[in-house]
């Protein structure tokens, strides 16, 4: 009931409405009002713009208030100590700054709210900037289980977590992908494909919960193992490739395209064999060939083979990286796409952390990250004409320096954006790889593949440092490649 | 595919805040978020894109609240009418773009909250607890609950407007 002395006199009608507005109000965010009570101040909020506004605002600020408290938990939570095991709870100065870059990427995604969205969510267009980038601190802790290693157009039901997962984060509880592709990393080195609609969620270094929609995983190498839970059965991997999909009827539906697995669940326990597919339903075990005939289609990224690279003609301009001096890169987005130097390599805004570099072999350029830019990039757009469905493969070659190495989180992501002729940005797919702990002053590959969408008529190609706010921690990059295979 | 990742990147924190405004219990407002969002991929080739994409989603969202009201029209929900949603949708619309300068504030806000006052704030929008669960947990009474949320959250609202008005000065200056 009211804790407002409703007796008091009033001066007026339209102050005694604003303290019933205010009681109401303060009460309903915990839940707190009958159904009446509720009718009352729906009615009060929208007796005029100005107390609608007033109510958004209200609505906004305790939704802020939980994003913020719950990523800044997140990362509280999973903080691993120094043998690599999860500590809950901590409460060290490591724990307060990981709650800032916490709270750092949240004001990040609202940064995108605000309507420079483009910054950071779906594009990495250019360099997002922590609103606070005092509060980030050097990166030195171990990445999660389980990272976001590629995606393919994804759209999550909270884009908080879309953002996260960028960062090379793994936020708690089941994450929902409304569409698109994306590539899961696991620690013990397997990986798992998941296609929208799903949800999931990575529960160890090898293993992962799938409520809804399908997941391919794979274990490279003899040896790593990765275990998929559904509502009906468990399925680990034994190094080899399988698919699992979880209907709306909690149906479980298996198939092995190579290798074998091993099922517990559906009323006992069984190897399967590629080749082999079922269905695990209340009734039991049945063959479902027709899941195996349409295994292509079923959470597949496009390839990315070196082979496409030498075969095609190259369209980068500069792709060694020749004409790129210090402080000459004109900045992303400032840019039309008919002034002629839209052709060469742009960098962030200010081309903040990026610098040319002695070359090792013929010219190179570092991209740095310098604690207030969360991904410093390199970019270039290619008019490509109309290329719809035709495969795209973009590669950049790129080093981590042992004077200056990645840590933590830290990661070189290659991306590339279609754009249509209204130029509007209808698709994107990327790959993360030189991740921190990889060896310091080797070159090494990274690759993306994606089949151009109808109407695509330019790409845009990147190189990106996840810098996750970091003081510390660069890539050198020596060489990028892009091709339209044309014939494949 | 990805201008309508770009189009809910921007419009999904309105949305759930919209949602959370009408829903407050945080369960059943995220699994309407998801809702939207299944429903905005579905049915985005029916967006006008001559318009502006977050009353577009505002209006699906208004849908789905009024459809999650009718199927729970027996328990104890907050409602708000048809005519109530709509009006907030607008309003939701109206002050989206004012929030990056205040959640920068309440970073730093937030961090000045402590003791029990700040976990009763982590029981009620972390776990999802009502006042009357905290209360249990912590030997209160609900009243006593509600009033430490209620001194919590004004503390970190007027945090957030001395720091926004530093900030205006500072620009103005």
């Amino acid at each position: 009931m009211s804790n407002v002395d409703h007796t008091r006199p009033m001066s007026d009608g339209g102050e005694r409405d604003a303290d019933r507005y205010e009681e109401l109000v303060s009460r309903h965010f915990d839940g707190l009002l009958s159904a009446e009570e509720s009718h009352e101040l729906g009615a009060l909020a929208a007796a005029d713009p100005a107390s609608a506004r007033d109510f958004a605002r209200r609505s906004m600020f305790h939704q802020h208030l939980r994003a913020t408290l719950r990523l800044e938990h997140d990362y509280a939570e999973r903080i691993p100590d120094t043998l690599g095991r999860w500590t809950f709870g901590g409460t060290s100065a490591e724990t307060a700054g990981w709650a800032a870059r916490a709270a750092g990427i949240v004001l990040a995604a609202t940064v995108a709210v605000a309507g420079v969205g483009w910054l950071v969510t779906s594009s990495f267009r250019s360099s997002a900037r922590s609103i606070d980038a005092g509060m980030l601190g050097s990166v030195s802790s171990a990445p999660p289980f389980a990272v976001l290693n590629a995606a393919v157009d994804d759209v999550w039901a909270d884009s908080n977590v879309g953002l996260s997962l960028r960062h090379g984060s793994l936020p708690r509880g089941a994450i929902r992908l409304v569409s698109g592709r994306v590539e899961m990393l696991f620690s013990s080195g397997g990986t798992a494909v998941i296609e929208g609609p799903a949800v999931f969620e990575p529960i160890a270094a090898n293993a992962m919960r799938l409520s809804e929609g399908s997941v391919r995983c794979r274990c490279p190498t003899k040896g790593t193992e990765l275990r998929v839970v559904t509502p009906a059965t468990t399925v680990t991997d034994l190094g080899t490739e399988f698919l699992v999909s979880v209907g709306s009827n909690q149906q479980t539906r298996l198939a092995v395209t190579e290798g074998s697995m091993r099922i517990d669940g559906g009323g006992g326990t069984r190897l399967v064999h590629e080749g082999e597919a079922f269905v695990i339903d209340q009734e039991g075990w049945k063959d479902d060939i027709g899941f195996l005939k349409d295994e292509a289609q079923v959470a597949q990224l496009r390839f990315a083979d070196r082979e496409i690279v030498e075969r095609f003609p190259e369209r980068l301009a500069d792709p060694d990286m020749h004409g790129v001096g210090s402080g000459s890169l004109p900045e992303v987005g400032q840019l039309s796409s008919l002034d002629p130097r839209v052709t060469t390599w742009m960098a962030s805004g200010g081309n903040d952390g990026i610098v040319r570099v002695e070359p090792v072999r013929g010219s190179a350029v570092q991209i740095h990250s310098r604690g207030s830019v969360y991904w410093p990039l390199l970019s270039q757009e290619v008019v490509t004409g109309d290329i719809g469905g035709q495969l795209v493969v973009f590669e950049a070659v790129a080093a981590q320096p042992a004077s200056d190495p990645l840590s933590g989180r830290q990661c070189a992501i290659v991306k590339i954006e279609f754009i249509d002729s209204s130029r509007r940005m209808i698709g994107d797919a990327q790959r993360h790889f030189l991740r921190a702990g990889a060896p310091v002053n080797r070159y090494v590959p990274g690759m993306v593949a994606a089949e151009a969408p109808a109407g695509t008529v330019a790409v845009r190609v990147f190189v990106l440092l996840n810098a996750f706010g970091g003081k510390t921690g660069s890539i050198i990059v020596e060489r990028a490649s892009f091709v339209v295979a044309s014939e494949l | 595919m990805l201008l309508l990742s770009r189009l809910w990147s921007e419009a999904q924190p309105v949305v759930a805040a919209m949602v959370a405004g009408a829903v407050v219990d945080f369960q059943h407002s995220e699994d309407l978020v998801s809702q939207v969002a299944e429903t905005v991929v579905m049915k985005f080739d029916d967006y006008d894109r001559s318009r502006p994409f977050t009353p577009w989603a505002l209006g699906i969202a208004r849908n789905i609240i009024l459809r999650h009201y009718e199927r729970r029209a027996g328990e104890r929900l907050v409602f708000f009418d048809d005519r109530i949603l709509s009006a907030m949708a607008i309003a939701h619309e109206q002050v989206a773009g004012e929030s990056a300068e205040r959640l920068a504030a309440m970073q730093k806000c937030l961090a000045q909250i402590k003791g029990k006052t700040r976990r009763v704030m982590e029981m009620r929008y972390l776990h999802g607890l009502k006042p009357a669960a905290i209360g249990h947990s912590l030997d209160m009474t609900t009243n006593a609950v509600w009033v430490m949320l209620h001194r919590g959250r004004d503390a970190v609202s007027k945090c957030i407007g001395r720091k926004l008005m530093a900030a205006e000065w500072e620009g103005t200056a």
